[in-house]
């Protein structure tokens, strides 16, 4: 049996910066991963800091996400990056490549210009590009292109190495990180949390659930029944080539993220779904998934049908069914938090921050009461979009 | 499958309406085609090279036929005999990927760049394998091949090696067999140096005499290298190369004592035998058989090479059996099994013929396993490596990059590969992966490790040929 103040159960990009963040405050922590470190959602992630706004619909996607309220947290997240960066002795492989957002009609365009509307209402910068200036921009563009914009802060970050780095970093300052250790029960006696994994038995007083696709499998263990959307999504990387793509570019109006990075290759996804989800295993590749992420490629970056196709990958995440992040107490249990859904890479250090304040029972530095789990508990079993 | 097929009888509509595909075009693959082909079934067989034949039966290029004839007659006849049958062949071609439903190949043809769906009702998998290495210092030299690539020189393209002399490193039967092609070719080998020690008489070695057309082959070679001088050592095992200018020196150090040993030459070959090409068995899932210490594993296969997917076939180097005659044997019944499947061919003569191949079959399965007993060799032949042995490659990264890293996998290969890019290159982990197997097995021994995970493209392919593949589906659709 063994006691911290705080158990994290996820260790994944979120539970390795809340880690950080904790262990940095002197807070005794514990992370529990059934597997290793950084294995699905947060190692098969392009990487992608978006900062300038989001589309709204990943392929597959039934209710489109609400790229407006996302905006506030993306700038904090931005900000938030820099800081990672400095605070940080590895190299994590931060770049601000600045992103590209293209637009392939007329009403693409038009949601360009919408949305350039409320960035610059949030304070993002960015600029419209048309046709000739995009292409002045990035020659290498398809002509199918018709607008684009040009936000100088979106990049990106090396998932392989951020996560190990942030973990490296609160293992020195303290974190006891059991990998390979997965949870069976969870119990509340009195104000302590006891979770009982296969190696052994833990206590706590808070408990922070990080784990992705499974945190509506551990929130039952409590007997909270939430109703998440876990999606095995699909990436592609190229062979080495040389430098040529200097920025993150983006589609408007479907899933797509094409960059190259330091190492050379050129990585292809943009939240496309797997064949399946096969949660704890290897979710297989979906042909259709390939060929049509790979279509858009060669469509807006022909240069790209030259390229060779060197590996692809899968690996699940945390989805709900609105699209929207998860953070928060849970209602009615006190001392359980739990953090994931949309673009929880970019927001990592956002969520880690604001999950450290909400443990130590400060305000948080933004407003998150909306994005609580309290809008997924006890609501009836919709139909799933994916299949 | 089978039940339906039966019920239909044998018309030539049957015939015509199932499609046999045959991935690779060696002894194995050339045999099933023939096989089936000769009953009128049609059949696409597919492989990378630019000519059927595979390893075996190699192709000697236009030059080299007409400096040193044709090379091994029978295989040329079992091509012709494949191609005059009507076979489709599609050369220059690789599997690298199959489509949602498993009923369709995605091949790539490596000389237009172009990619295309293959769609087969049984599929026979006769794609071969490839030389296992195992890492040391200066791997990397140019003067280090495998025995394969060195055999090759020497009697498909007729080139003449440099210095004409070479050594032959690792484990196996296949290196006695190199060392013959290379002295047939005049090229001095000063050296065979086996891991294990297969080659002394025991109890167990004695079980030869019952093999005694083998015993005869074994003979041959091994008076061959006496005649011409060669040094047969075993039990001894690889360090390090260094380029010397003028060739190679390479250091070995005996098993046992752990005397050292340093032999001059001017090119080496090393390789511990075979791996299958299994990866699309791995994709479509295929039940497990045996696996081995390199990380791979081989499919569980009947008598006839049928997997746990009925209309699936795995034969040759990929079910585990080595040779080019269990290849032969392999693709014969696998083709009969699928006559029997589609066409219901009965009869004394068919049966018979498939009795004289079971027999053969047992035989040379049999042989196999007495093989694999007399070169068996575990993790601990291998050396642990020195830190700046460049492991990976494709990404060079060095042994000295595991440091802190094999305490914290837990035998998951899948985070050494994340956390130091080991298996991230253009081979795909194909030349680093089986000593990054042994390299965990060994940090943690009771793990299962399994090797990379397996996923399309399981070959690098362009980017175009993969998008222009999406136009063709959207066609299906219309068709439908």
């Amino acid at each position: 049996m063994s006691n911290s103040d705080v158990i994290i159960i996820g260790g994944g990009i979120l539970g390795a910066a809340l880690a950080f963040e904790l262990t940095k405050e002197s807070v005794g922590v514990q992370l529990l991963d059934r597997s290793s470190i950084s294995r699905e959602g947060s190692g098969a992630t392009a990487g992608n800091l978006h900062i300038q706004a989001v589309h709204t619909r990943r392929p597959g996607q039934v209710i489109a996400l609400d790229n407006v309220r996302l905006l506030p947290l993306q700038i904090a997240a931005s900000r938030l990056w820099d800081d990672v960066e400095d605070e940080l002795p590895e190299d994590i492989e931060l770049r601000r490549t600045g992103g590209l957002t293209v637009a392939e009609s007329e009403s693409q365009g038009e949601e360009i210009l919408l949305k350039r509307g409320h960035e610059i209402d949030a304070g993002i910068p960015g600029e419209i590009l048309g046709s000739d200036e995009a292409r002045r921009l990035l020659p290498d563009l398809g002509d199918s292109v018709r607008l684009a914009e040009f936000c100088p802060l979106d990049g990106y970050v090396n998932p392989l190495k951020v996560t190990p780095a942030w973990m490296r970093a609160a293992i020195r300052q303290g974190l006891i990180l059991r990998t390979h250790d997965e949870v069976l029960s969870i119990s509340k006696v009195e104000s302590s949390w006891i979770v009982k994994t296969k190696n052994g038995q833990f206590t706590c007083s808070t408990l922070v659930i990080v784990a992705g696709p499974w945190i509506d499998q551990i929130l039952s263990m409590i007997g909270v029944s939430i109703h998440m959307n876990p999606v095995a999504i699909q990436m592609h990387v190229t062979e080495r080539i040389a430098p040529r793509l200097p920025f993150l570019v983006q589609h408007i109006a479907e899933g797509m993220s094409i960059k190259q990075v330091s190492a050379g290759q050129v990585m292809i996804g943009g939240g496309w779904p797997a064949q399946n989800l096969a949660l704890g295993k290897t979710s297989d590749i979906s042909l259709e998934s390939m060929t049509g992420n790979l279509s858009q490629a060669v469509r807006i970056l022909p240069f790209l049908k030259n390229v060779r196709l060197l590996r692809s990958w899968t690996g699940a995440l945390g989805a709900t069914a609105d699209e929207m992040p998860i953070i928060g107490e849970v209602p009615g249990h006190e001392g359980l938090f739990v953090a994931g859904g949309t673009y929880a890479f970019t927001f990592a250090p956002l969520w880690a921050k604001t999950l450290l304040d909400l443990i130590l029972k400060r305000a948080p530095k933004i407003d998150v009461s909306d994005l609580g789990i309290g809008r997924l508990m006890n609501v009836n079993k919709s139909k799933t979009a994916r299949g | 499958m089978a039940d339906e097929s039966r019920l239909r009888g044998r018309s030539s509509n049957v015939k015509a309406s199932k499609h046999v595909v045959i991935i690779g075009g060696g002894p194995g693959g050339l045999a099933a085609a023939e096989t089936l082909a000769r009953k009128g079934v049609s059949v696409t067989i597919i492989d990378e090279n630019p000519d059927l034949g595979g390893q075996y039966y190699r192709r000697r290029t236009k030059g080299a036929t007409e400096l040193l004839g044709d090379y091994r007659v029978d295989g040329t006849y079992l091509i012709d005999s494949v191609k005059k049958l009507g076979c489709t062949v599609l050369t220059d071609s690789y599997v690298w990927g199959i489509a949602s439903d498993k009923r369709s190949l995605l091949i790539e043809n490596s000389l237009v760049g172009k990619s295309s769906r293959v769609s087969f009702d049984y599929l026979i998998i006769a794609s071969g394998g490839h030389e296992i290495q195992y890492p040391f210092t200066n791997w990397q030299s140019t003067k280090v091949m495998t025995p394969g690539m060195l055999s090759r020189l020497v009697t498909i393209d007729a080139i003449e090696p440099i210095g004409r002399k070479a050594i032959l490193v690792g484990s196996g039967p296949f290196l006695l067999a190199v060392a013959s092609h290379l002295i047939d070719s005049g090229v001095f080998v000063d050296g065979i140096f086996e891991l294990t020690r297969p080659y002394r008489l025991t109890k167990f070695s004695i079980l030869a005499v019952f093999f005694p057309a083998k015993c005869a082959e074994f003979l041959h070679y091994r008076l061959k290298l006496l005649k011409n001088g060669v040094k047969l050592s075993q039990g001894i095992r690889l360090r390090s190369v260094q380029d010397s200018g003028q060739g190679i020196i390479a250091a070995f150090d005996k098993k046992s004592g752990g005397k050292q040993v340093v032999v001059e030459s001017q090119l080496l070959g090393v390789g511990y035998g075979f791996r299958p090409n299994s990866e699309l068995l791995e994709i479509l899932n295929v039940e497990r058989g045996e696996s081995t210490i390199f990380g791979h594993f081989y499919p569980r296969v009947n008598r006839d090479g049928r997997t746990s997917h009925q209309n699936i076939f795995a034969i040759g180097e990929v079910s585990g059996i080595e040779g080019f005659k269990s290849a032969i044997i392999g693709g014969v019944l696998s083709g009969q099994r699928i006559l029997r499947d589609i066409l219901g061919v009965k009869g004394f003569r068919s049966m018979s013929i498939t009795l004289v191949y079971y027999v053969r079959s047992v035989y040379e399965e049999m042989f196999a396993r007495f093989l694999k007993k007399i070169y068996k060799f575990d993790l601990g032949d291998f050396p642990d490596l020195d830190p700046e042995v460049l492991l990976c490659r494709c990404e060079g990264v060095h042994a000295s990059e595991l440091d802190g890293v094999l305490s914290q996998c837990e035998s998951d290969m899948a985070y050494v590969k994340s956390e130091t890019r080991i298996g991230m290159g253009l081979c795909q982990g194909r030349m680093c992966g089986t000593a990054l197997s042994i390299i965990v097995k060994k940090n943690d021994p009771k793990s299962v490790s399994s090797g990379f995970s397996i996923r399309m493209p399981f070959r690098p392919v362009a980017i175009g040929s993969v998008a222009a593949l999406e136009s063709i589906e959207n066609r299906d659709d219309v068709d439908v």
